[in-house]
């Protein structure tokens, strides 16, 4: 079986959903992200992102209630899975080991 | 723009987007979302911002899942059509030439097609904006009395309005009204001169939809002397539109209340009020008799329950004219017969006179949608031919790709995308263009023309539009080009025994060379008839006389004075006054003697002058003598034209005795030469002229330098009335304007004349492209057995020849009887010379001429080599 991987962007979209608990659908994700990444993130390119994530079982979506103030629309909300929070912290090990054996001086250099 | 944002939809085009492309479970994710965000946008960044940031967000949403994801919609079609756009830019790019001739060809006729569209549907938009406009109608009336079966007048008397509301309960609304033009409104102590005031019933309210914007609709003009405004004028007089209760007066006599303000009608309407005067109180005040049903100076408009049989009340009009006016149904009918005419026509109605707005024609509207319709026919026409022509060389191409594999249909398609591509570049090309041109056509027809490209429906029209073009002119190629077995193809064989498609293709070009003709024939002689009106002796003479406006009362009381004054004005030569100017007599009346006989009662016009009149404009007294200033008894006296004489068969017309229309009996002391009291539409009619001080003009000839005697005599103006600003028109100007329209359509129709040339030619040369493809190989062989440059461009021009003959003989006819009809429109006219025959004939062989010799030579002087290489 072919290793999911975990894209750079993914990564952040997934750790947003994860941020946001219960209040993650599109909106809230999208400013979320821009608010960190201090850049402009396209609805599509989030959805497109999304989309992977939920292919590979690492978010779920379910549909949530109407609220007075979206006009009675409803919206589809992001849950991180368990397995989702497992492949986070594969990253994050993975980084951090490798961050781990970066050489002293080069910290020093890094922290300047 | 600001109220109504919480329920403001996002922009259409983006939600159409998604929908159309956006794999289900995502859809709605996306609409939900990016509905929330439009909104926040919209508090925070403004409306139109908010629309493009959803339209942008649209298009990214569209491209991640749908071209980029893994959704189970992108399937291979989206890299077949990459690779077919890729193969079609390829072959525009490789085939330069025909590319360029579709191109042109196509954009041309798109954007007399766009401009069209933009100008007409403007005009057809007018006065749709009331609710339920097809209930509205218009009183208008037709007099027996005028010997005119085509004579018809929106002009109706007083009482006609209230006489149908009270005899008709399915009548829900009837309102008379008037035009005033200039007339001084004072307001917060200030003057203006108002451009048109209407006096009006209130009921107008109840024809019409107008929207209050302060005060009460239904308390609109109730009480006597109250005034309605727009908005715009509302804020002109007063700075505010809270002006309910303010007092305005009117024409410097009448303070007048306001009793409410509405939204701006729309400039689309045929007549745009902007100040109402309550029309019963306005007449008392001018003492003016509001009984008499023989006297009609008001417009009369009314609304119907929905679903009334307006015909039916139409045949109940006489009627009631029998009963109310005393005007008995006899054997030769009513003097006045009453019609209803649907308020939607009124503006393309031009055979009613005196109708408020200007009134266009309709007919020409129609004309113009034909002529463009009929234009961008032609351009895809060429188009099909050069495709079909092509379809020739394209057969190894063809042939490999079905060797290859490839099925029918996809090669169908691949050609069909090539025409998809080149019609859409021409559109994008005309809708460029036709931005740019379009302000110039605005000024011209003198209407705010927009395309309204903020406006989505604009975008799919042209879309559709360009698809259907592509359909239209790519199927037939198409087929054509797929249809035979590759293996000829790779042989190199032509198409061998295919001669159908040569009938059809002839025939449409004969077609096109016949409606270049026509057009041609059709600019020489509107050009020729207008030189001739320009230069025709109307009997008067319109140079350096210039007539003056006086809408001043101050002015009136002292005219005698006032012209006085001028004539002491060094560079004035004459002055007088008149009724009417004697390019447009409009009283009429009936000749009258004492013992007359009812025969003898012929129909006559009647404009009364001042002394110096005939002086003024050089009509010339060509028996007896003109008014003498001497002479007290002249103010019983008549001058007649020779028609008059002529008609009423006179021999001795001077001494007789007449009696005039206010029944003075008078006697005739002279005889004009005819001139022209009318457009030159018209035969010139029996006049009577005749001493009176009243008038409605006042002309004055200057024998010096125009402006500088017109700032003299200003200064003269000024001292008799310091509030009215002093007007005057050029008779020079005032004259043209009668043909104004004809001149404006002779520009057009140079216009239409050269893009029909254009593509006409263009079809001439795909026409001949045909040829030179198939005959590649006879003329290889010629070529080699020795015949020279000269006999092969014979051989090849041999068949046009021919088509261009037949096109002429098709469209002589055709053209003469046109012209014809439009010149039977004119009472003097000039007569159809075979010249311009002639002309149109040389004229279009030269320019085919140019157009297959150019495309043939190169095929003449090629090296035959080339030509026989295939085999």
């Amino acid at each position: 079986m072919k290793k999911l991987t975990l894209g750079a962007f993914e990564e952040m979209v997934l750790l947003t959903v994860g941020v946001l608990q219960d209040n993650a659908y599109g909106v809230t994700i999208k400013a979320e992200l821009e608010a960190n990444m201090k850049k402009n993130i396209s609805l599509g390119a989030l959805y497109a992102a999304l989309q992977r994530l939920e292919e590979k079982k690492w978010v779920n979506s379910r549909v949530g209630g109407i609220t007075e103030e979206r006009g009675g629309r409803r919206k589809q909300y992001f849950d991180i899975t368990k397995e989702g929070v497992k492949a986070l912290n594969e990253v994050r090990a993975m980084r951090n080991e490798l961050f781990d054996r970066l050489p002293a001086n080069k910290i020093k250099w890094l922290d300047i | 723009m600001s109220h109504g944002n919480i329920h403001s939809r996002p922009p259409r085009f983006g939600e159409w987007l998604l929908r159309s492309f956006c794999s289900y479970d995502y859809l709605s994710t996306a609409l939900w979302d990016m509905e929330e965000i439009y909104h926040n946008n919209i508090e925070i960044k403004g409306k139109a911002r908010a629309q493009w940031l959803y339209t942008k967000e649209a298009l990214g949403v569209v491209y991640h899942l749908y071209f980029k994801g893994k959704s189970q919609y992108s399937i291979n079609s989206i890299a077949m059509l990459k690779n077919n756009i890729i193969v079609s830019l390829r072959n525009l790019r490789k085939h330069k030439g025909n590319s360029f001739v579709n191109i042109l060809g196509l954009s041309s006729a798109l954007v007399i097609f766009l401009l069209t569209l933009a100008y007409t549907s403007y005009e057809f938009s007018y006065d749709t904006h009331h609710d339920r406009s097809e209930d509205i109608y218009r009183v208008y009336k037709s007099l027996n009395t005028i010997d005119d079966p085509e004579y018809r007048d929106s002009g109706t008397p007083a009482p006609l309005a209230n006489t149908l509301k009270s005899e008709f309960p399915q009548i829900i609304g009837a309102a008379r009204a008037m035009s005033y033009r200039k007339i001084l409104m004072e307001a917060n102590s200030e003057k203006f001169i108002e451009p048109i005031v209407h006096p009006v019933d209130p009921d107008i309210f109840k024809i019409f939809s107008f929207e209050p914007v302060s005060g009460n609709l239904d308390e609109f003009l109730n009480e006597p002397f109250t005034v309605a405004l727009s908005e715009t004028v509302a804020l002109k007089y007063f700075n505010t539109i809270d002006v309910v209760g303010e007092t305005i007066t009117f024409n410097g006599q009448l303070p007048m209340k306001v009793s409410g303000v509405f939204k701006d009608m729309p400039e689309n309407s045929h007549f745009k009020m902007e100040v109402m005067v309550q029309l019963e109180s306005v007449m008392q005040a001018f003492e003016q008799n509001m009984t008499l049903w023989d006297n009609n100076p008001f417009y009369t408009y009314i609304r119907i329950e929905p679903g009334t049989d307006a015909e039916y009340l139409e045949s109940q009009l006489p009627a009631i004219r029998a009963k109310y006016a005393n005007d008995p149904l006899d054997a030769d009918g009513q003097s006045t017969t009453y019609f209803l005419q649907p308020f939607t026509d009124v503006h393309f109605d031009q055979k009613v006179l005196g109708s408020l707005g200007t009134p266009v024609d309709g007919k020409r509207l129609n004309m113009f949608i034909i002529i463009a319709g009929i234009i961008l026919g032609m351009a895809c026409i060429n188009y099909i031919n050069l495709a079909t022509a092509r379809s020739i060389v394209r057969m190894k191409e063809v042939g490999i790709r079905k060797v290859i594999g490839a099925k029918r249909s996809n090669i169908v398609l691949q050609l069909l995308m090539e025409s998809g591509l080149l019609v859409f570049l021409s559109l994008f090309l005309a809708v460029v263009i036709t931005g740019l041109v379009l302000p110039a056509l605005a000024n011209f027809v003198d209407r705010p023309l927009t395309l309204k490209f903020q406006q989505l429906n604009l975008w799919v029209f042209i879309i559709a539009l360009g698809l259907v073009i592509t359909l239209v002119s790519g199927i037939y190629p198409a087929f054509v080009t797929t249809n035979f077995q590759p293996i000829n193809a790779l042989y190199g064989r032509g198409i061998v025994g295919k001669k159908g498609g040569g009938i059809v293709r002839n025939f449409l070009v004969v077609f096109q060379f016949a409606a270049s003709f026509v057009l041609i024939i059709g600019a020489l002689i509107l050009g020729g008839q207008l030189s001739y009106i320009d230069n025709k002796d109307t009997g008067y003479s319109r140079d350096k006389i210039v007539v003056l406006s006086t809408r001043d009362d101050a002015v009136d009381d002292r005219l005698d004075e006032y012209m006085e004054e001028i004539r002491k004005v060094s560079g004035v030569s004459t002055v007088a006054t008149s009724w009417s100017l004697p390019t447009n007599v409009t009283s009429n009346t009936q000749a009258n003697w004492t013992g007359i006989s009812d025969a003898e009662r012929l129909p006559m016009y009647m404009v009364g002058v001042t002394h110096d009149f005939f002086d003024l404009y050089d009509i010339e007294v060509i028996e007896g003598r003109s008014f003498d200033k001497e002479i007290r008894t002249d103010r019983k006296s008549i001058l007649l034209n020779e028609t008059a004489v002529r008609k009423l068969g006179w021999e001795n017309p001077i001494g007789r005795e007449m009696i005039t229309q206010s029944g003075i009996k008078s006697t005739v002391i002279g005889v004009v030469k005819d001139f022209h009291i009318k457009s030159l539409r018209e035969e010139i009619e029996p006049l009577q002229i005749i001493l009176s001080g009243n008038y409605a003009t006042l002309a004055v000839k200057i024998e010096a330098d125009l402006y500088e005697t017109l700032v003299r005599i200003e200064e003269v103006y000024d001292s008799f009335s310091p509030v009215y600003p002093f007007e005057y028109r050029l008779f020079e100007d005032i004259y043209d304007r009668a043909y104004e329209q004809d001149k404006k359509t002779s520009k057009l129709s140079l216009w239409l004349t050269l893009i029909t040339i254009v593509i006409a030619c263009l079809g001439l040369y795909g026409l001949a492209t045909h040829k030179v493809e198939r005959k590649t190989k006879e003329l290889g062989v010629r070529k080699i057995l020795g015949a020279g440059t000269g006999s092969i461009l014979g051989l090849l021009a041999k068949d046009f020849t021919k088509l261009l003959l037949l096109a002429f003989l098709v469209a002589g006819p055709v053209a003469y009887y046109i012209m014809n009809e439009w010149l039977d429109g004119f009472a003097y006219h000039i007569e159809i010379g075979a010249m311009t025959f002639v002309i149109s004939l040389l004229l279009m062989v030269l320019v085919a001429a140019i157009t297959i010799g150019y495309r043939t030579y190169s095929a003449a002087v090629s090296n035959p080599v080339n030509a026989l290489r295939d085999d």
